[in-house]
């Protein structure tokens, strides 16, 4: 019995390695393109040399950030679809919860947790993360961030302090499952009035800037001395919103799963 | 040359952990193991898509206009520069379907836990076969 699990795992390491090795030869032989070389691909050069354009506007996005104008301009069916399959899998979660989305989190949670050191610092760090987060999904439209990074990176603050304290200080704070789903479903509107108001005006869905063969004019690049970038900050805050509270949904239905105490409503 | 053996080393690097990856899902038997292999499969391939996107050029720029009023200089050194946008765009959503999937695989772990007490896939099966839940 022990030996034959070796041999067959040998046989699946073996073949993991030819496989691997494999691919190192295409790609090195340029299976991927010839990459990476001292050009980039005409799409890309395309995106580079029109996203931030002062000179000739007609396919700029408004942005200097060209990574965020491809997710919210570009390319921004990818990025709703991609809003939905999160939107799909946090619903998946959900129905699996005993007790549905009214579940009541009883208990006190005074006894639980860790030590006084490591609350204490739970604490500190997850305020530091919540600042970080709004950093990130604030600015996303001129530096490295967004919605998504956002989103994510405020959900690590939730999960810290379920980790260090107790899913009772959460709810405490304020967290809870139907009031993280409204704001959820704020967002998800958010994001259909933003994207969907250039219909209004003969415009495409999901269109930023002016375009060539459509008469909305385009959401304001800069307000004054403010620089706004278009519809990419309302689109960064609104997904930032879905995504952190699709997470905190997530992480206090594990919870709830996890006691096996749904309650009723 | 010497950049040659470099991007050689980096293909090596990720695709050995792809299939090391690989090998975590097939050979494993506990579920949260395969899960973890799996989040490392997602991280490697997210990888190579980044480094696909790389210039190889002396002084590769992030595609981020340094500045909002740029002029020429500034403009034409940033479209000849700039690493491709079009990767990085598409792994940062990769990244957050990731964690959503991963989310989901460790529900329905917690949940078979609770039902057969245990993650091992073939103790689950043998619990199965035997008829005792």
């Amino acid at each position: 019995m022990r030996r034959g699990i070796s041999r067959s795992s040998l046989v699946i390491v073996s073949l993991a390695l030819a496989l691997s090795l494999i691919l190192v030869y295409f790609a090195a032989m340029g299976g991927l393109g010839g990459h990476p070389s001292a050009s980039i691909v005409g799409i890309g050069q395309f995106i580079v040399n029109n996203t931030y354009n002062v000179f000739n506007r007609t396919y700029w996005a408004g942005s200097p950030e060209a990574v965020t104008s491809i997710i919210w301009d570009y390319r921004g069916f990818d990025t709703i679809f991609e809003t939905t399959v999160l939107f799909a899998a946090v619903m998946a979660a959900l129905l699996l919860v005993p007790g549905g989305i009214r579940g009541r989190i009883q208990g006190s949670g005074k006894d639980e947790g860790l030590t006084l050191i490591v609350k204490t610092a739970s604490k500190i760090i997850s305020c530091i993360v919540v600042v970080l987060a709004l950093n990130l999904a604030l600015r996303g439209y001129i530096s490295p961030g967004g919605g998504f990074a956002g989103g994510s990176s405020y959900a690590i603050a939730p999960l810290l302090l379920i980790a260090g304290l107790s899913v009772f200080y959460l709810v405490r704070l304020g967290y809870r499952l139907s009031r993280a789903i409204g704001l959820r479903t704020l967002g998800l509107v958010g994001l259909v009035v933003v994207s969907s108001l250039p219909l209004l005006y003969m415009g495409y869905i999901i269109q930023n800037q002016a375009k060539p063969g459509s008469m909305f004019p385009g959401y304001p690049v800069f307000l004054g001395p403010l620089y706004l970038g278009g519809s990419l900050i309302y689109m960064n805050v609104f997904e930032f919103l879905v995504v952190s509270m699709e997470f905190i949904i997530i992480f206090i239905a594990m919870f709830l799963l996890d006691r096996g105490c749904g309650g009723s409503a | 040359m010497l950049s040659w053996i470099l991007v050689l080393y980096v293909y090596l690097t990720l695709f050995v952990t792809g299939g090391i990856a690989v090998y975590g899902v097939v050979a494993k038997r506990n579920i949260v193991k395969k899960i973890i292999a799996l989040t490392i499969f997602n991280d490697a391939v997210n990888t190579v898509a980044i480094f696909i996107g790389y210039r190889l050029i002396p002084r590769p720029l992030p595609p981020i206009m340094p500045t909002i009023h740029p002029n020429r200089q500034i403009y034409s050194a940033f479209i000849s520069s700039s690493v491709d946008p079009l990767p990085q765009a598409l792994v940062i959503t990769a990244i957050v379907i990731g964690v959503a999937v991963t989310c989901f695989l460790a529900f329905l772990a917690i949940r078979l836990y609770d039902r057969f007490g245990t993650t091992d896939y073939q103790e689950i099966k043998r619990l199965v076969r035997g008829g005792k839940r």
